[in-house]
């Protein structure tokens, strides 16, 4: 192994991309999917907007809300563990517990929410709204549970003191994925809960 | 290793060609790119398969050609993954099952328009049932397909060398397309809309998204192949 190999040149401050490049072709490339899954819904909703507003009015915002502050605060925890493991604070372990925490919430909130609406009679094939609630949000439930296996692994990372073993790269990339998770979310969100 | 190489740079073609042939079989021949909507009646559907009975029987021809051409080409990704994993290869040979249970799918496919088409005095929903399995076997392996892509890509990302067998960014690339190709798994569900068999999210988007991955990766090997990637430690 040569001496570059051992220590990578230190990126430069100024234009440094988190985590390895990689993780934004997936960040990319999933943007573009869910950007196409939202073209799709605003041209559904053109067609039969009475129905869809109907519909919507069927959601329990509340329980969207609560979800939308799960998320959020975790995605915040996280930063902030990255800002802890920057400057070598022990705290950074913790507070990424604590982000899987609020993140296994959202996952409880949705399933109750889920059986909630069944319960009622709100089911896949109900109408053509209630397709794309539980087709995008079980999508986005499928990237909520690989996020937390994500942060499990950023989890793992760490030694029994608290103390990052090897690079940053993981926290880092594994952050952009969980904020990622988020901001999809939030999009969900506001497109099926309130517009 | 020139001669170890020269194969390796066949199987991961035979990939291109098994491409090219699923493609003229399915859309110039058969006809079924995009794929018959499903909520057409049977009798349209089966006046569908009277109607184009040689172009369907040849396409028939060409997609059950193609599913094994297929097989070099996951044995070529297979000996990547294992250079990458070593002595002890588990995900590869999950890997391997998986890709062959995946596209075995396809030559069933094609065996089923064959059938669909082959006796076009058969009542008309006998060839539509046909044709519903020829459907759900080109579009449910989505769901073999995630798994193959999501353990592509932890192989790929797990290599620790400082230069990797295959570059990091395709193993990102196999989990999003792992990711884009899941809305195929609830296609039994649907007759229309987007997550129907011919829908936007659960065709197009995974056949687009299939095809970029297909040529990435044919892309990506050859270019593993020519630096000796193999080779290396």
């Amino acid at each position: 192994m040569n001496e570059e190999a051992i220590h990578p040149p230190r990126r430069a401050a100024r234009g440094h991309v988190p985590g390895e490049e990689g993780v934004w072709v997936f960040i990319g490339g999933d943007l573009v999917a869910f950007a196409i899954f939202f073209m799709t819904y605003a041209v559904a909703r053109r067609q039969e907007p009475a129905l869809f507003d109907r519909a919507q009015a069927l959601l329990d915002r509340g329980l969207g809300l609560l979800n939308t502050l799960l998320l959020l605060t975790s995605s915040l925890l996280v930063a902030q563990a990255l800002a802890a493991v920057r400057r070598d604070d022990r705290r950074a372990r913790p507070l990424l517990l604590g982000a899987m925490a609020l993140g296994t919430g959202f996952v409880i909130v949705k399933a109750c929410e889920y059986s909630a609406k069944i319960a009622q009679g709100f089911t896949l094939n109900s109408n053509d709204f209630s397709i794309f609630y539980y087709m995008f949000t079980g999508i986005h439930l499928v990237h909520v549970l690989i996020g937390l296996g994500v942060l499990a692994f950023a989890v793992s990372r760490f030694d029994n003191r608290g103390a990052l073993r090897g690079g940053i790269g993981v926290i880092e990339g594994g952050g952009a994925f969980w904020h990622l998770v988020d901001l999809l979310w939030i999009i969900l969100f506001a497109l099926l809960y309130l517009v | 290793m020139g001669g170890n190489s020269l194969t390796m740079k066949i199987c991961t073609l035979m990939g291109a060609l098994a491409g090219t042939l699923l493609f003229l079989g399915i859309w110039p021949l058969a006809q079924m790119f995009p794929p018959l909507p499903p909520s057409m009646p049977a009798a349209q559907v089966a006046d569908f398969y009277r109607a184009h009975q040689t172009g369907i029987l040849t396409g028939g021809i060409l997609i059950a050609a193609s599913s094994p051409l297929f097989f070099p080409f996951a044995a070529a990704i297979a000996t990547f993954l294992k250079k990458i994993e070593g002595e002890h290869a588990p995900l590869t040979l999950a890997f391997l099952m998986i890709c062959a249970a995946g596209f075995v799918t396809v030559f069933l496919a094609g065996l089923f328009f064959t059938v669909a088409a082959y006796r076009p005095d058969y009542p008309d929903t006998t060839i539509a049932i046909m044709s519903d399995i020829a459907f759900f076997l080109f579009v449910m392996p989505a769901v073999p397909a995630f798994v193959q892509n999501i353990v592509t890509g932890i192989v790929i990302l797990g290599d620790r060398r400082a230069q990797p067998v295959l570059p990091r960014w395709l193993g990102y690339m196999n989990l999003w397309t792992g990711v884009l190709l899941l809305p195929g798994l609830a296609v039994g569900l649907f007759k229309v809309g987007p997550f129907a068999w011919n829908g936007v999210l659960a065709f197009w988007v995974p056949a687009v998204v299939f095809a970029i991955w297909f040529n990435l990766m044919i892309v990506a090997m050859l270019g593993a192949i020519r630096r000796d990637a193999l080779t290396q430690a």
